[in-house]
C-alpha cells in the first residue's frame, strides 16, 4: 500500500528542487531570496513529513535547527546590501 | 467510521499540501515579475506547510484520543515551533525584499515620468 505521507514527502522534495533550480536564473538577488525562501519553505514540509514517516522525533528537532539556520542565514543576506544591484 | 473519517481529512489536507506547494513553485516559475512572484511563492508555500501542519496536528490528535504514548503532545509543540518559525521567517523575508523593490522602483523613476507626475 501506498504511503500518503512518503507520497506527499516525495512531491513536496521534488517542488522544493524545482525551487532551487529557479535560483540559477535569477537575474535579481532578490529573485534569488524569493526563491531560496520557497525552497526552504517546502524542505520544512518535507522534513516533517519525513519524521511523521519514521515516526522519529529526532529527526524533526533536527531538521527545525537546520531550517531556522537556513532562514537566518537567508534574512542576513538579504539585509546587507551588497555591491550587486537589485 | 472515525479513523476512515481521520485518514481521509488527513489525505484531504497533504492533498492541499501538496496543491498549494505547487501553486507556490509554478508562480515562481511562471510570472513576470518580481513582485507577483514573490506574492504567490510566499504565500501560497506558507498555506501548503500550514495545511501539513493542521495534518499533523490531527494525526497526533487521534494517536492521543486512541491511547498513544507521551510523544504525541512533544509533537504538537514542536511543529507549532516551526509554524512560528517558518511563518516569522517568511514575514520578515518578505518585507525586507518589498521595502528594497520600493527603493529601487522609486529610484529608477526617469526624469520624463517625473514631471509627467508632477
Amino acid at each position: 500500500m501506498i504511503n500518503t505521507w512518503l507520497v506527499t514527502v516525495f512531491c513536496l522534495i521534488v517542488l522544493s528542487v524545482c525551487a532551487v533550480l529557479r535560483v540559477i536564473p535569477g537575474p535579481s538577488r532578490d529573485d534569488r531570496f524569493v526563491a531560496v525562501n520557497t525552497a526552504i519553505t517546502l524542505a520544512a514540509g518535507a522534513a516533517l513529513g519525513l519524521s511523521i514517516y519514521w515516526g522519529n522525533l529526532v529527526m524533526l528537532d533536527i531538521s527545525i535547527v537546520l531550517i531556522a539556520l537556513c532562514y537566518g542565514g537567508t534574512i542576513a543576506m538579504a539585509r546587507s546590501e551588497g555591491g550587486e544591484k537589485t | 467510521m472515525t479513523d476512515l473519517l481521520i485518514d481521509a481529512t488527513m489525505f484531504t489536507l497533504l492533498a492541499l499540501s501538496v496543491g498549494f506547494a505547487g501553486i507556490g513553485v509554478i508562480g515562481l516559475l511562471v510570472f513576470p515579475d518580481i513582485r507577483s512572484r514573490m506574492y504567490t511563492a510566499t504565500r501560497a508555500t506558507v498555506i501548503s506547510i500550514c495545511t501539513m501542519i493542521v495534518a499533523v496536528i490531527v494525526y497526533a490528535l487521534s494517536m492521543i484520543f486512541s491511547g498513544g504514548g507521551d510523544q504525541y503532545p512533544s509533537l504538537i509543540f514542536h511543529i507549532l515551533v516551526l509554524l512560528c518559525i517558518v511563518i516569522a521567517a517568511n514575514v520578515l523575508l518578505y518585507r525586507i525584499i518589498q521595502e528594497r523593490i520600493k527603493r529601487t522602483s522609486f529610484c529608477r523613476v526617469s526624469p520624463q515620468q517625473k514631471e509627467e507626475r508632477e
